[in-house]
C-alpha cells in the first residue's frame, strides 16, 4: 500500500515538474510546481513525520500563491495564454539540472542509512535531534539572523522610509502615504 | 477486521459531509432570509432561495470567455469545496474526528490556505479584469489575516499542550476547567475576523465584492459558479464548526451527549457570523493590513504569552 | 428533459440592468419590481441571464449592450423596455421566455454555433460573424433592437487597446492587446492593464464611461466621457429635476424635501452597495421606493386638488398612513448608517474636493454621504427642520438669487446639471493614483446626474433665453465665489 502511495506520488511530482517547463502560461507553471511540491510532501507523510509533511503542503501553498502574483505584477494579462516559452538558456540548464541530480541521487544511494529503524514515539523530533543534534542552539540563532537579515534588506532596499513618511523630524503625526491605511486619523 | 473499519470510515465521512453540507445550506438560507427582510419580500419563501439557486445553475451553460484558461479556472472551482471537505475531516464531532490527526491544528490550516489557490485560479483563469482584481485582493486578504489566524490556531494548541484537535477539545471538557474562549478571547475573535476572511464572507467579500462586478466570480457560469458558491459555505462552515473544538469546550455541554453539543455550537458561531457578516460594510484591505500587522499581530502574540505563562503556571 | 423543465421553472432570473442617460425612471420601475419579486440583480453578464436594457440607447450603447448580450451564458433573454409603465409586462415576458423549454430547444437547433462564448476569430473589423448568434436568441424575448456588436472586449466593460502599433501585433487569443509596461508610483515598472468602467456595471451612474489605465488595482489615470443619450432625436428628460421642479411648482408643504429625499436614498443606496454593505443598500432600496411612492402620489394628490374632489382626501389619508409606517424605518434604516464606525473609517479621507468647487461636493467622500443623509433626515423629522435647513444653508449655500424665494424648475435643472459638470471636470483628478475600489467609491459619492446635464443641453439648444438662469457660481472653474467654511 504504502509503496503503490510512493510511487504514485513520485510519478506525479516528476510529472507535474515537467509539465513546468512544457506549458505555456506563467499561472500554469507556477500552479505546475505548486502540484509538484505538495505532491512530494506525502511521501514525507508516509514517513511519519505528519507535522512536517503538512507544513510542507501549507507553506508551499503559501509562497507559490505569493509567488504568482509577483510574477502577475509584471505580466498582468488575466489568463495570459500567449504562448510563452519556460525555458530559457536550454544547454546550462540541462547541464545543471543533470550534475545536481547526479549529486543528490549519489547522495542518497551512498549515504550509510541505518539499518532496522528505531522505534520513536516523536518521529518529528527523532528527525530533528538526528539532523541538528548539539547544534540546536546554533541552528536557533542562525535562523534568527537569516530572518533580521531578510528584514534590514527589505527595510535598506525600499522606496520610502519614515523620513518621507513622517517628515524630516519626524514630527509629522499621519504619515504622507499614496494610500492611506487603517491606521490613519 | 479491515473491511468493517473501512465500511466505519466511509460511514463517518458520509456523515460528516452530509452534517457539513445541510449546515452550509443552512447558513446560505439564514442569508437570504435575512436578505429577504432587508428589501421587503416574503423571508420564508427566501429559505428555499439557495436551493432555487443551485436548480437554476445546474442547467446553465458554462460559460468560458475567449482566452481563458478554463483548466486553471475549473481546478479552482472544485479546489475550493474540496479544501473545506478535507479541513473538516480532523474536526471532531463529539468525541472522535473522521481522521483524528496528531497534527490536525496545521493540517486544518493547510486546507483553508488552499483556498488561495483556489480562489486566484478562478479569477485569473476567466479572463477577465474584473477577476484578476478579485484574486489579488483574495491573496492581499490572505497575507493579511493569515499571521494573526495561525498565532490564534496556536494558542489555543499551547493552550492544550497538542496539536490535536481532539485533545484540544477533550482539556476543554475535563471537569473544572473553563472553555479556552475564556482564556484566550483575544485569539477567539481574531479566529472569526480569519474566518470570515477565508471564506471571503461578509466584510472580507471583496475579492468577491459588488464593486467589482462580482470579481473572482465576474466571469463564471453555471456548475463552476455553483461550486464557487458553495465552496464558501462549505468553507465559512468548516471555520465555525472548527471554533466549537478550539475555543468552545468542544462536545462540553448539561444533559445532551457530545455531538448535539458540537452540533449545536457550531449553528450558532454560524448564525452569528452570518448576522453580524451583514451589518457591517466592506473591509478594504489597503486599510485592514494596517490594522492586521500594526494591531492584531502584536495582539495574538501577546495572547499566545499569556496562555503561555497560564501553562506554565498551571492555570491550564 | 422533464428534470430540465421542472428546474428551469424553479431558477430565479437573474437580470443585469443597463441604463441608457434619461431613463431613470425605467431604471427606478425595474428595479422596484426585481426587488418585489425576489429577483437578485446579476453583477455580471455571466450570472445573468436577462440583459435589461433601460431606454433605448445610442450606437456607442448599442454596441456596448451587444457585448455584454454576447457573454450571457444560455439560457438567455433580452429586452428594452422604454417606459416606465411597460416593465411589468416586459420583465414577465422575458422570464416566461426564460422557461420556455421548448424555444430554447427550436433555438439550438437553428444556431450553428452551440456555445455563443466559444472561442471564435478575434477580428476587431468582423462585426457580422458573433452578431449572429445574438439574433438567435434575441427572439425569445418580446422587443429587441438587433443591435450589431463586437467582441474586442469579452469583460464586462470591454477593454481598450491601446494604439501603439507594437501592441495591436501581440494581440492575445482572448482579443486583449498585450498590456504594456509604465512606471508606477513606487518606482517599479509594472504592467499596464486599460479598464472601461460603464456602461455595462451595476451601481454605476447611468451614462457615464471613466476609462482606466490600471497597474495592480491602482489607477494611474482616469479619462472620463459622456455616452450619448436618447435615439430619434427625442430630447432627454432628467428623471430627479423635473420630478424636483414638479415639486417646487406645488404648493404643498415639504413636497420638494421629500423629493430631494427620495432622490438622496437612491444615491445612498447606491453609494452603499459600492461600500459593500449589501444589507443597508437593500434597505435602502426598499425605502427609496416607498419615499418616491410617497412623493409621486403627493403630486397627483395636489393636481387634483384644483379639481376638489372628494378623491383627494382619502389619497392624503392613505399616503399619511403610509407615511406613518415608512418614517420610522427610514430613521431606523439612517441611523444604523449613520452610527456605522466602521464606513467612516473605510470611506475617511477619500475623493477630497476643495471647499471652492462646488457647495454640494466639497469635502471628502464621508462628506458628502453625510449631506445626504441630512437631505433625508429633514423630511423625517421636522422637527430639527431648523437645525436641517441651518446645515442646508451652512453646508451648500444654494446661489443667492436661487435661496430666497421658491426655485423655479429651470434652475433646479440647471443647478443639478452644473453639479454634474463640476463632478465630471473633478473625477480625472480624484481619481488617479487610486485603488481600484476606492474609484469607486468616489464615482458613487459624487453621482454625477448626466441625465441632468444632457437634458440642460438640450434645453439650451432649443431655447437659448433660458441660459441667463445658469447659476454662475456653480461653473466648472474654480470659483472663489463661495461664502462657506
Amino acid at each position: 500500500m504504502q509503496t503503490v502511495i510512493f510511487l504514485i506520488c513520485a510519478v506525479g511530482a516528476v510529472a507535474a515538474g515537467i509539465a513546468v517547463f512544457r506549458v505555456d502560461s506563467m499561472a500554469r507553471a507556477t500552479l505546475a510546481l505548486l502540484a509538484s511540491f505538495v505532491v512530494a510532501a506525502i511521501p514525507i507523510l508516509l514517513l511519519g513525520l505528519s507535522y512536517l509533511g503538512v507544513l510542507v503542503i501549507l507553506m508551499m501553498v503559501m509562497e507559490m500563491m505569493i509567488m504568482a502574483v509577483f510574477m502577475v505584477m509584471y505580466m498582468m494579462n488575466p489568463a495570459g495564454l500567449m504562448p510563452m516559452k519556460m525555458v530559457h538558456n536550454n544547454r546550462m540548464s540541462l547541464v545543471i539540472a543533470a550534475v545536481v541530480f547526479v549529486l543528490l541521487a549519489a547522495g542518497a544511494l551512498l549515504t550509510p542509512w541505518p539499518s532496522g529503524g528505531r522505534a520513536t514515539s516523536d518521529p518529528t523530533l527523532a528527525l530533528g535531534m538526528d539532523l541538528m543534534g548539539p547544534h540546536m542552539l546554533v541552528m536557533i540563532v542562525i535562523g534568527l539572523a537569516l530572518f533580521a537579515t531578510m528584514i534590514a534588506v527589505v527595510v535598506l532596499s525600499t522606496h520610502r522610509g519614515r523620513y518621507d513618511r513622517f517628515g524630516d523630524d519626524l514630527r509629522r503625526r499621519t504619515p504622507d502615504d499614496p494610500v492611506r491605511g487603517g491606521l490613519g486619523k | 477486521m479491515g473491511s468493517r473499519m473501512i465500511s466505519a470510515l466511509l460511514w463517518n465521512i458520509i456523515l460528516g459531509f452530509v452534517f457539513l453540507g445541510v449546515l452550509a445550506y443552512a447558513a446560505a438560507a439564514w442569508s437570504a432570509f435575512l436578505s429577504a427582510r432587508e428589501s421587503g419580500t416574503s423571508p420564508v419563501a427566501a429559505l428555499a432561495g439557495p436551493g432555487r439557486e443551485t436548480a437554476r445553475l445546474l442547467i446553465r451553460q458554462r460559460s468560458i470567455a475567449p482566452g481563458a484558461d478554463a483548466l486553471l479556472a475549473r481546478i479552482g472551482t472544485w479546489l475550493l469545496p474540496l479544501a473545506a471537505l478535507l479541513a473538516v475531516l480532523v474536526i471532531p464531532l463529539g468525541q472522535h474526528a473522521i481522521s483524528d490527526l496528531s497534527v490536525g491544528v496545521v493540517w486544518f490550516n493547510a486546507m483553508e490556505v488552499l483556498a488561495w489557490a483556489a480562489v486566484w485560479m478562478v479569477g485569473w483563469g476567466s479572463n477577465s479584469i474584473w477577476g484578476l482584481v478579485g484574486a489579488n485582493r483574495f491573496l492581499a486578504q490572505g497575507l493579511a489575516y493569515e499571521l494573526p489566524h495561525m498565532f490564534a490556531l496556536i494558542t489555543a494548541a499551547v493552550g492544550a499542550g497538542s496539536l490535536r484537535v481532539s485533545d484540544i477539545a477533550a482539556v476543554q471538557e475535563q471537569p473544572g476547567h473553563l472553555w479556552f474562549v475564556v482564556y484566550m478571547p483575544a485569539a477567539f475573535l481574531v479566529f472569526l475576523l480569519s474566518l470570515l476572511g477565508f471564506a471571503f464572507f461578509g466584510p472580507f467579500n471583496q475579492p468577491v465584492g459588488r464593486e467589482i462586478a462580482g470579481g473572482a466570480a465576474a466571469g463564471i457560469s453555471g456548475i463552476d459558479r455553483l461550486l464557487l458558491l458553495a465552496g464558501r459555505y462549505l468553507l465559512l462552515t468548516a471555520g465555525a464548526a472548527m471554533a466549537v473544538p478550539l475555543f468552545l469546550g468542544g462536545g462540553a455541554g448539561p444533559l445532551l451527549p457530545a455531538w448535539p453539543w458540537v452540533l449545536f455550537k457550531t449553528v450558532a458561531v454560524l448564525a452569528v457570523l452570518v448576522w453580524i457578516g451583514r451589518r457591517v460594510p466592506a473591509v478594504r484591505m489597503e486599510r485592514f493590513t494596517e490594522i492586521s500587522w500594526l494591531v492584531l499581530l502584536p495582539l495574538t502574540i501577546l495572547q499566545a504569552l499569556a496562555v503561555s505563562i497560564f501553562v506554565l503556571v498551571g492555570w491550564i | 428533459m422533464e428534470l430540465i423543465a421542472r428546474l428551469l421553472a424553479l431558477g430565479v432570473p437573474h437580470p443585469f440592468l443597463m441604463t441608457t442617460p434619461g431613463s431613470t425612471s425605467v431604471r427606478l420601475a425595474v428595479e422596484k419590481l426585481v426587488r418585489e419579486r425576489g429577483w437578485s440583480e446579476a453583477l455580471s453578464p455571466a450570472d445573468a441571464d436577462m440583459l435589461v436594457l433601460c431606454g433605448q440607447g445610442g450606437p456607442e450603447f448599442n454596441k456596448a449592450a451587444g457585448r455584454v448580450w454576447e457573454q450571457l451564458p444560455a439560457p438567455r433573454a433580452r429586452i428594452v423596455i422604454s417606459a416606465a409603465q411597460a416593465a411589468s409586462d416586459c420583465l414577465d415576458a422575458a422570464a416566461a421566455a426564460l422557461r420556455d423549454l421548448e424555444g430554447f430547444r427550436r433555438l439550438e437547433a437553428d444556431r450553428p454555433d452551440v456555445a455563443p462564448m466559444a472561442a471564435e476569430p478575434m477580428n476587431k473589423d468582423d462585426g457580422g460573424g458573433p452578431a449572429m448568434s445574438g439574433h438567435a436568441d434575441s427572439e425569445t424575448a418580446t422587443s429587441d433592437t438587433g443591435s450589431d456588436s463586437d467582441m474586442s472586449g469579452m469583460d464586462i466593460a470591454g477593454s481598450e487597446s491601446n494604439m501603439s502599433g507594437m501592441d495591436m501585433d501581440m494581440e492575445l487569443p482572448g482579443g486583449r492587446p498585450m498590456a504594456d509596461r509604465g512606471a508606477d508610483r513606487d518606482g517599479l515598472k509594472l504592467d499596464q492593464l486599460h479598464l472601461v468602467l460603464g456602461p455595462a456595471l451595476p451601481d454605476w451612474p447611468a451614462g457615464l464611461v471613466v476609462r482606466l489605465v490600471l497597474q495592480g488595482d491602482v489607477a494611474q489615470c482616469a479619462e472620463i466621457s459622456v455616452l450619448a443619450g436618447g435615439t430619434d432625436g427625442r430630447a432627454i428628460s432628467s428623471f430627479w429635476a423635473d420630478l424636483l421642479g414638479g415639486a417646487a411648482q406645488s404648493e404643498q408643504t415639504g413636497h420638494l424635501e421629500l423629493v430631494s429625499a427620495a432622490a438622496a436614498t437612491d444615491s445612498l443606496q447606491r453609494f452603499l452597495s459600492v461600500a459593500g454593505w449589501q444589507s443597508a443598500a437593500r434597505t435602502g432600496r426598499r425605502l427609496r421606493d416607498g419615499l418616491l411612492e410617497a412623493a409621486v402620489t403627493d403630486s397627483s394628490s395636489t393636481d387634483t386638488a384644483s379639481t376638489g374632489t372628494a378623491v383627494t382626501d382619502a389619497a392624503r389619508a392613505d399616503s399619511a398612513a403610509r407615511r406613518h409606517t415608512l418614517y420610522p424605518q427610514c430613521r431606523r434604516w439612517l441611523r444604523t448608517v449613520r452610527r456605522s464606525r466602521l464606513l467612516r473609517w473605510s470611506i475617511a479621507g477619500l475623493g477630497h474636493l476643495d471647499n471652492g468647487v462646488s457647495s454640494c461636493l466639497c469635502g471628502d467622500v464621508t462628506a458628502r454621504v453625510l449631506r445626504w443623509m441630512d437631505d433625508i433626515s429633514i423630511v423625517l423629522d421636522p422637527a430639527s427642520g431648523a437645525a436641517g435647513d441651518e446645515v442646508l444653508a451652512l453646508g451648500r449655500a444654494p446661489d443667492p438669487g436661487q435661496s430666497t424665494s421658491v426655485p423655479d424648475p429651470g434652475s433646479l435643472l440647471a443647478s443639478r446639471a452644473a453639479t454634474a459638470r463640476v463632478a465630471l471636470t473633478a473625477l480625472p483628478q480624484l481619481l488617479a493614483g487610486q485603488e481600484l475600489a476606492a474609484v469607486r467609491l468616489i464615482v458613487a459619492s459624487l453621482d454625477p446626474d448626466i441625465e441632468a446635464l444632457q437634458a440642460q443641453a438640450a434645453g439650451l439648444e432649443q431655447s437659448p433665453p433660458l441660459s441667463p438662469e445658469v447659476p454662475s457660481g456653480q461653473t466648472p472653474v474654480h470659483s472663489h465665489g463661495q461664502s462657506n467654511d
